[in-house]
């Protein structure tokens, strides 16, 4: 059983009449892994999700978890994995303490070892002090760290999230990251999350985008990254067919973007101060390194909807490489 | 610990959870005191008075009545109790059940036996006033009462997990409720006496599983009743039974 992977799903198909939400979706996660399942909204994350926690069953092919199928085991699924669901999901009339016992008992922890382990639970997202405060009193992040050491509790073998930082600050944001990258760091367990944060995928072991149902790109973030192209060098002079014929008698790839000039190179820091040196009247420069959005768009044709509120430059840039990429 | 033992101790952990909330939650402690003392004090004594005249003659209306306060009290709470299911879906905390290693029949045995105790203290509350409406009972008699109130607080509470597993919204749950729990209520002869009503209201009387529980908690005081106290209970484990198959099945279907 410990040789099977974390989570692996054959031609993994779910329908809602016509619409299929998953459409022969192929996926394997090493155990141990820090891993994200990259796509906008309505990309099958979710029905990915609810089916590998065994709460909607697939209209067609299979999962497995931690080596039990969903269908056909779905009570030995529910204690290998210790789900956090986008919505809270927690009993705000209860206080953290009795929140934590009562997944205890139906997770089967002894009586003797509930104590302890919620105690360390409690420790290990820094809420020890809140444990008898009703959680109706918990800010949104107190809410979600202590749903990460309720799924923590019961020692899963697979940690599953469904975006579990929507809606949170970025302090609390990247305290959650912080907690999943330290759970993934011990490698006993593994972490599926759900993500549409760019920022969040680059910071997984492993990535996987889907869209319309379907895998369209696997790797890590680094081997996605490289997909896009490699980084480069956007630079405006007075005289841009001047830097150009400078550039080439360089042996560098030039291109045109919108009336810049784009060079192509592995050391953009270097070339800008060779190409200072021979070509005067430099305007503008400005090296562009692509990040996982970057890979995403060239992959997808298409940013994500819920990124382009985050950073106007970004998506600008997005929009320049969809642009290019039409041509 | 085994399937079994992680069963048994999903129930507990939700009888305890709804126990907790009850406790917690003074609305629903006040309503339940309440809403008995209402239709005792105002109502039952009220009518008392009214029409005294065509009723056995060994008891009068509030003594009549009494039996059906505390069934209203169960009515109204064990449906109630079926909101829970609602709420939990609504707020996320069913999900987090579900995909608990727990068997689908320990969470509904679990929700129900929940509802089920939080409706008895409900009835105890309402039971309480029996000085009140001048209802006299010796200990015993007080045991065979709570034990009536108990099998029918597990059948209606059972059955408001079934009207809950169905619905979707808490207005739908409301709407439909009221349609289940009135006419359970009216037809159960402890509003009004059921000798010289128009046979089609008679027969759904009869039809009625809440009657039983009526007549079977005065014949556990010693008041006069309709059926012998075999076909009462009889009744009454039935309808208990099929709710709770009910609220097994429709839950499951809910949940998948």
């Amino acid at each position: 059983m410990t040789a099977a992977p974390a989570v692996c799903t054959r031609a993994l198909s779910r329908s809602y009449g016509s619409l299929k939400a998953l459409d022969e979706l192929d996926l394997e996660v090493a155990r141990g892994q820090l891993f994200a399942l990259l796509g906008p909204n309505g990309a099958g994350k979710s029905t990915t999700i609810a089916i590998l926690t065994t709460l909607l069953a697939p209209t067609s092919g299979e999962a497995m978890v931690a080596g039990w199928d969903v269908v056909r085991s779905p009570r030995q699924v529910r204690a290998s994995i210790g789900v956090v669901f986008q919505e809270i999901s927690l009993d705000d009339r209860l206080t953290a303490r009795e929140n934590l016992e009562f997944h205890a008992m139906t997770h089967g922890i002894d009586a003797s070892r509930r104590s302890p382990r919620i105690a360390e639970a409690l420790a290990s997202v820094g809420l020890s002090s809140a444990a008898g405060k009703r959680v109706r009193a918990f800010s949104g992040g107190m809410k979600r760290r202590l749903e990460i050491a309720r799924a923590m509790l019961h020692e899963p073998a697979v940690l599953v999230l469904d975006e579990p930082t929507v809606g949170l600050d970025p302090q609390t944001r990247r305290t959650v990251w912080e907690q999943l990258a330290a759970i993934a760091a011990t490698r006993e367990r593994t972490v599926f999350v759900t993500t549409h944060y760019m920022d969040e995928a680059e910071r997984c072991d492993d990535v996987a985008i889907v869209d319309h149902g379907r895998l369209i790109a696997r790797g890590s973030p680094a081997a996605l990254v490289a997909r896009a192209g490699g980084e480069r060098l956007v630079v405006r002079t007075e005289d841009d067919a001047k830097a150009a014929a400078h550039a080439q008698a360089l042996g560098w790839r030039v291109g045109n973007d919108a009336g810049r000039l784009v060079i192509e190179g592995d050391r953009p820091e270097a070339m800008l101060a060779r190409l200072a040196e021979r070509a005067a009247g430099i305007r503008e420069a400005t090296i562009v390194r692509p990040k996982l959005e970057d890979a995403f768009v060239a992959l997808t044709g298409r940013e994500l909807r819920d990124v382009r509120e985050e950073g106007g430059d970004r998506a600008a840039m997005a929009t320049n490489l969809r642009a290019r990429g039409r041509r | 610990m085994s399937p079994l033992a992680t069963d048994l101790a999903a129930v507990v952990a939700l009888s305890r959870r709804d126990l907790i909330r009850f406790f917690r939650d003074r609305s629903q402690i006040l309503g339940a005191v309440g809403r008995p003392a209402i239709w005792m004090l105002l109502f039952a004594t009220g009518l008392h008075h009214a029409f005294s005249s065509d009723l056995d003659s060994r008891i009068g209306y509030k003594q009549f009545a009494y039996a059906g306060a505390i069934a209203m009290t169960i009515l109204f709470g064990g449906m109630f109790q079926g909101v829970t299911i609602v709420w939990d879906r609504e707020f996320g905390m069913l999900r987090a059940v579900l995909v608990a290693p727990v068997s689908r029949t320990a969470i509904v045995l679990g929700k129900t036996l929940a509802g089920a105790c939080v409706t008895l203290l409900q009835g105890f509350a309402a039971a309480a006033f029996a000085p009140l409406v001048e209802v006299h009972f010796g200990a015993f008699d007080a045991v065979r009462l709570l034990a009536a109130m108990a099998v029918m607080a597990l059948a209606v509470t059972a059955l408001g997990v079934t009207v809950g597993s169905r619905m979707r919204t808490f207005e739908g749950f409301g709407v439909i409720s009221n349609f289940v729990v009135l006419p359970l209520y009216f037809l159960s002869g402890g509003v009004f006496p059921t000798s010289g009503l128009p046979p089609w209201m008679h027969a759904l009387v009869l039809a009625n599983p809440v009657t039983y529980g009526v007549d079977l908690m005065r014949a556990s005081i010693g008041q006069p009743h309709a059926f012998a106290a075999t076909i009462d209970v009889g009744v009454q484990a039935v309808f208990a039974t099929a709710m709770c198959l009910a609220a097994l099945g429709a839950f499951r279907r809910a949940a998948g």
